[in-house]
């Protein structure tokens, strides 16, 4: 009955001390997020109850990773962006980025 | 149940109280750890919006009495291996709280 | 496989086949800065066409992001080690009291916890991952592991002692769970000997591992 983001307590191995830099994408990612939440679109409550209900194999993915799977589905959610949208906005950013190969 | 209104919080720095067990369903905030376990009000932290409703898109009102509550960490975990003084800290809303007259 | 893995890259696999185990925020085995990248860039396009961001407010935001660290954290330490109505009015009403430090706590309240002589305090959050961002800025990787997450509960001085950290069991180790909508910021105590030492030189000794609370600042 416990839900995959209750691990206090739960047996683990050694702390890997690690301390790296964001990616600049996960820094515009949160800035983005941040954005969207103080419009009022969306809370950390529901950015939270999104990453919960992920399917473990994505839960576990590294960090911000597993906020852009959460945050994907709110834009969904709340009527934002579609799946759909982005992908297609994905595709002309990437022929661009060709074409000036 | 007492009504929770912001001039009524049901506890007082103090009081001993009871995590309810409980396992509904949903965005909750009362880690599996701590269910079950009796500790004492360290404060009174205010008059929050349930989260377990804003999680979904609701306002999540009235607004719900939260409060820090204290135990001793040898009451949390069976083999807990530090000092019997060490202690744990956590914020939990009125509605898991029960009070424990013992 | 959910139907969606047409653009999931096959994340967590290690040489050998055998899967890797994230949310430890370990460094990326995979080459994925392709994938990420364009699609935080084609949200953030397609957000400001539709107005429902600003492309200014998302600036502001990573400016900010960038201004945060130790450093406000250790001024407002020094600032509590050397005015005594200070500390007392930053262990009253944290999130007042560093208004004056240029730190917007918006909805959060912050908490200050103070260590002494006889008690330690260790801040964790096991459910997700608050972190007073306003002062420290983003969290460590470490901090957002399971791991950390897991054990700083129950074996607090365990995992201390993996940051080189033994606090004698003379001294009360108090762990904070900030699961619900408190920050917590640990107050370290000064060490002995400063008592001359200026402002800026007390501030190089705190580091933002000692506001968490897995360190403590040391004069030697």
């Amino acid at each position: 009955m416990r839900q995959q983001n209750d691990l206090g307590g739960l047996p683990a191995g050694d702390l890997e001390i690690i301390d790296e830099d964001a990616a600049p994408w996960a820094k515009m990612l949160t800035a983005i997020h941040g954005a969207i939440g103080s419009r009022g679109h969306y809370n950390i409550d529901m950015m939270r109850r999104s990453m919960e209900s992920l399917p473990p194999e994505k839960y576990n993915l590294p960090y911000y990773e597993r906020w852009m799977a959460g945050i994907l589905i709110l834009l969904e959610e709340t009527n934002l962006l579609t799946r759909a949208e982005i992908d297609e906005r994905m595709e002309k950013i990437k022929a661009g980025l060709e074409a000036k190969k | 149940m007492t009504e929770a209104s912001p001039e009524n919080p049901m506890y007082q720095t103090g009081d001993s109280v009871g995590i309810i067990v409980a396992h509904p369903p949903g965005h909750r905030r009362v880690p599996n750890y701590i269910k079950g376990k009796t500790g004492v009000i360290e404060r009174y932290c205010g008059a929050f919006a349930n989260p377990e409703e804003r999680a979904y898109g609701m306002q999540g009102l009235p607004k719900r009495h939260l409060y820090r509550v204290r135990f001793n960490q040898t009451d949390i975990w069976e083999d807990y291996d530090g000092p019997k003084a060490d202690t744990l800290d956590i914020e939990i809303f009125e509605h898991w709280l029960k009070g424990d007259k013992s | 496989m959910s139907p969606h893995q047409d653009h999931d890259h096959d994340h967590g696999h290690k040489e050998d086949g055998s899967p890797l185990n994230y949310a430890d925020d370990s460094r990326h085995d995979v080459d994925e800065t392709s994938h990420y990248p364009l699609m935080v860039e084609a949200i953030r396009q397609l957000l400001v066409e539709k107005e429902i961001v600003k492309a200014g407010d998302v600036q502001e935001r990573l400016d900010f992001m960038d201004s945060r660290g130790a450093e406000i954290g250790a001024q407002i330490v020094v600032k509590a080690w050397t005015d005594p109505d200070y500390k007392a009015q930053l262990l009253k009403d944290g999130s007042k009291a560093v208004e004056e430090f240029d730190v917007p706590m918006g909805e959060a309240v912050l908490v200050v916890v103070e260590n002494t002589d006889k008690i330690h305090n260790l801040i964790v959050c096991t459910l997700c991952s608050c972190y007073p961002r306003p002062i420290l800025g983003l969290p460590p990787d470490w901090y957002k592991s399971k791991t950390y997450r897991s054990r700083a509960v129950n074996e607090p001085r365990a995992v201390m002692q993996e940051f080189g950290t033994i606090i004698p069991d003379t001294v009360t180790v108090r762990v904070h769970d900030s699961n619900a909508d408190m920050r917590y910021l640990v107050l370290p105590a000064r060490p002995e000997g400063t008592e001359d030492w200026s402002e800026e030189r007390l501030c190089e000794l705190i580091t933002r591992d000692c506001l968490v609370g897995v360190t403590v600042p040391s004069a030697n």
